[in-house]
């Protein structure tokens, strides 16, 4: 590291104005008996009667945690929509700061990360996941990235953050320019991007190397196995599954798809489903309404799910973010099975995709009305809102678009919000009641 | 009439398919479409949602989230006769230049709606309706060059490619080509190359006439000169702002015009018109939407430098990602060569006629002076 970017990165967390408390936390996270004993604390848990899936993610973040931040494996920090199975395809270990902004709320830390960001003249207009990022990397809450890889679709911000991440550790950053429009042409275009990144990862990050492809490829395709169990099973009524707690693993399916603790934490949490729904110990246990969830939700506060979970009996049946999207990988042709995987993303590509998504996920649930998280700065999700309403109505389904933000309690009106979940489901109840009589 | 939403979709391919074609400049959000899109969009975004004619068509390329809803939103309501949607690369390598001159190729096809392949002399015509575009974009440039010299105002500089804008969109319609030859109808899928060189001749005349009404502004160091970057420049209210706060405009690194403007395509190398057009568009002055390592800071620094800008102004239309994240980019990048100070304004439509704006830029102004007369005590 040149003293010209000690110099930098001394004055960048100057300005951004670090506590003693994220002082310690840096320190403590690149500590090698820090990750030991969280290894024991593991343990402790499972040996107190943890759920086995809730083990397994929680070994799975520790894994690759203690992997990057003790630089054990190199770390490239990726954008949302990349497929991860590249990284761990190459040896290394993926970080995704925006999705480690949710972490970093749910534990009370985002507001510094924030901060620093907004010190650093980041509007807060922008999405508070990626602002959130840029803090945590910006303080180097986050591992050093070896590397950094972005995909251009969905998400402007995404791929904007982390370029500037890319600037500020001064590593090497990549771009797959994901093509609009589906066809032969577009995919083989992506495939070769793709393909270029490997070779370019390979040379210019000592420690990669395509070895691990195959492995990754047959973790992702075992998970995915797991994964379509699942989603079967959370098509019982009652869910034998919670929303909530479905979207806290969001992260995991953004993060770790190549990761064999992901092919495990499916498992685990397909035996869960299975258990539940033949005890019938579910966990709304009246289950009088099904919702669906589009985007992401606020990670800083249960108090909204506990609302609509425990006091409306209202299951949150199914998210979109956990919609199964690309079909199995084939590792015969690794990179035309990646840009298969990133094209398919209902998201991308004229809004008719994902509206045929949402659609399919009313029907295959049995939703009896869709929320919008409505996430303060993104333009991806939020700018359909009004077409979102209206094709649900047509279909005679009630949408609610809820704003507020996932990681900045600042731009949330937690009471606003409750008075209107509860105002839509006291729409759906006596929608309800109308078809009954 | 065919309204493109993006500098990087060429004029040349609905002119060569025989339609009127113009850059989408509107002046602000329509009340009544307030509900299409959320109030957290950019205003560009927002502006260009409308109700379009029957025989309107939209093109709208891969600017932004918020440009992509506006395309979904405007197929979704049928708001217009026909959207088109243009991919442009974020990247301007050999394979992405060739993956665009594919994608203009679809894009002249769709306008020509037709399945079939190209008329055998569109090509011909295209490589025309290039030269003719060349020709306006060389006389645009030599008007730009003369703010640096200050002897044009910015804000004459830019209402005249906003003239040129319309005229090539609509030259009856024009009051300064009133003059012009009898209305002669211009039905889609006819290239008219007479009609074409008509407009290129009237607009150069409109350069020629700034051109030889050019004249020293102020006396020379009376005033500070500043550039003026960002994603878009909204209307000229800024520029009106800038120059009535007493600082001189010496150049606009800004989608209209300069973005627009500000370079050739290269007929000759390439006997694929489509391909030259891809390879000049992609390869202009960069947009804060491309990925192009330090090219933009690079270029912005080179402005700078060459036209003795002391300070820059950025305008960040409210709620552009893009430009939110570009100015930080900007911000740190001119930091290390020159230590450029550069001001943020953010802002909707008629950003300039605010009290607020004035202000901001005053006291930049104010700030820009004490920096000169530090720098002179220095010197002595």
């Amino acid at each position: 590291m040149t003293q010209g970017r000690n110099n930098t990165i001394r004055l960048h967390r100057e300005i951004a104005g670090e506590t003693r408390r994220i002082k310690v936390i840096r320190a403590l996270s690149r500590k090698n008996w820090v990750h030991s004993i969280a290894s024991l604390v593991i343990d402790y848990m499972q040996r107190r009667g943890g759920k086995p899936y809730q083990i397994d993610a929680i070994k799975c973040f520790a894994h690759d945690f203690r992997s990057s931040y003790l630089e054990e494996k190199p770390c490239i920090f990726t954008s949302a929509f990349v497929p991860n199975e590249l990284i761990y395809g190459l040896g290394g270990v993926p970080f995704l700061p925006e999705a480690a902004s949710g972490f970093a709320a749910s534990f009370g830390l985002a507001g510094e990360s924030l901060a620093a960001c907004e010190s650093l003249w980041y509007s807060p207009d922008l999405c508070s996941f990626h602002r959130a990022g840029v803090g945590a990397s910006v303080l180097e809450l986050t591992p050093t990235p070896a590397a950094v890889v972005v995909s251009s679709h969905l998400c402007d911000g995404g791929k904007r953050s982390l370029f500037q991440i890319s600037q500020y550790h001064n590593c090497p950053f990549y771009i797959l320019d994901v093509p609009y429009v589906h066809s032969a042409q577009t995919l083989d275009r992506l495939a070769r991007q793709i393909e270029k990144v490997a070779a370019s990862l390979e040379r210019e990050v000592p420690g990669l190397s395509g070895d691990h492809m195959a492995e990754a490829f047959a973790n992702s395709n075992a998970a995915r196995d797991y994964y379509l169990n699942l989603c079967n099973l959370r098509t019982n009524i009652p869910s034998p599954w919670r929303g909530s707690e479905a979207l806290n693993y969001v992260v995991l399916f953004l993060w770790s798809w190549g990761s064999p603790w992901l092919t495990k934490f499916y498992r685990d949490l397909v035996d869960h489903a299975e258990n539940i729904i033949d005890t019938g110990h579910y966990p709304v246990e009246n289950e009088q309404l099904r919702l669906g969830w589009l985007n992401l939700r606020p990670y800083y506060s249960p108090r909204l799910f506990s609302y609509l979970e425990e006091k409306c009996q209202v299951s949150i049946a199914f998210e979109e973010f956990s919609h199964m999207y690309w079909d199995r990988l084939d590792a015969s042709v690794p990179y035309m099975s990646l840009a298969k995987k990133i094209m398919a993303n209902p998201g991308w590509g004229p809004l008719e995709r994902r509206l045929e998504v949402i659609g399919r996920i009313v029907q295959d649930f049995s939703i009896d009305g869709v929320v919008q998280f409505a996430q303060w700065g993104c333009r991806q999700y939020n700018g359909a809102a009004s077409i979102l309403s209206d094709y649900l109505k047509k279909k005679g389904v009630p949408f609610l678009n809820l704003d507020g933000d996932g990681v900045d309690e600042r731009n949330s009106g937690e009471a606003q919000s409750l008075t209107r979940l509860g105002a839509f489901v006291e729409l759906l109840e006596s929608r309800k009641l109308r078809k009954v009589r | 009439m065919v309204y493109l939403s993006c500098s990087y979709i060429p004029h040349e391919i609905p002119l060569t398919a025989g339609m009127h074609v113009k850059r989408g400049i509107f002046e602000g959000p329509l009340p009544a479409m307030e509900g299409y899109l959320p109030r957290d969009f950019c205003p560009y975004a927002r502006a260009f949602l409308r109700q379009y004619g029957d025989d309107h068509v939209v093109v709208i390329a891969e600017s932004c989230d918020a440009m992509r809803r506006v395309y979904d939103a405007l197929r979704y309501w049928s708001l217009a006769g026909a959207v088109h949607f243009v991919d442009v690369p974020r990247t301007h390598d050999a394979e992405a230049v060739s993956f665009y001159a594919e994608e203009l190729r679809n894009f002249a096809s769709n306008l020509m709606d037709s399945n079939a392949p190209l008329p055998a002399d569109f090509c011909e015509n295209l490589k025309s309706a290039i030269g003719c575009m060349n020709r306006i974009r060389i006389g645009l440039a030599k008007v730009f060059d003369l703010l640096s010299e200050r002897q044009v105002s910015a804000v004459t500089a830019t209402r005249l490619a906003m003239s040129i804008n319309q005229l090539v969109a609509d030259f009856s319609t024009s009051q300064d080509c009133a003059d012009l030859e009898p209305r002669q109808p211009r039905s889609k899928h006819v290239f008219a190359p007479s009609i074409i060189e008509t407009i290129v001749r009237k607009a150069e005349e409109l350069i020629d006439k700034t051109l030889s009404e050019a004249h020293p502004l102020h006396p020379i160091g009376n005033r500070i000169p500043v550039g003026v970057t960002g994603t878009c420049l909204l209307d000229l209210s800024l520029l009106h702002c800038i120059e009535s706060a007493g600082l001189d405009v010496v150049f606009i690194d800004s989608c209209l015009p300069s973005r627009t403007y500000a370079f050739t395509v290269d007929n000759e190398s390439t006997s694929d018109p489509f391909y030259a057009l891809a390879k000049a568009y992609l390869r202009k002055p960069p947009c804060p939407r491309m990925f192009r390592d330090d090219e933009r800071i690079h270029y912005l620094h080179g402005l700078t430098s060459d036209c003795d800008a002391r300070g820059l102004i950025y305008f960040a239309p409210k709620f552009c990602d893009q430009a939110y994240y570009d100015f930080l980019e900007v911000k740190h990048g001119l930091k290390s060569p020159g230590r450029l100070p550069v001001l943020l304004l953010e802002g909707q439509y008629g950003v300039g006629r605010t009290g607020q704006a004035l202000t901001r830029i005053a006291a930049f102004r104010e700030m820009l002076e004490s920096r000169q007369i530090v720098r002179a005590g220095t010197s002595k």
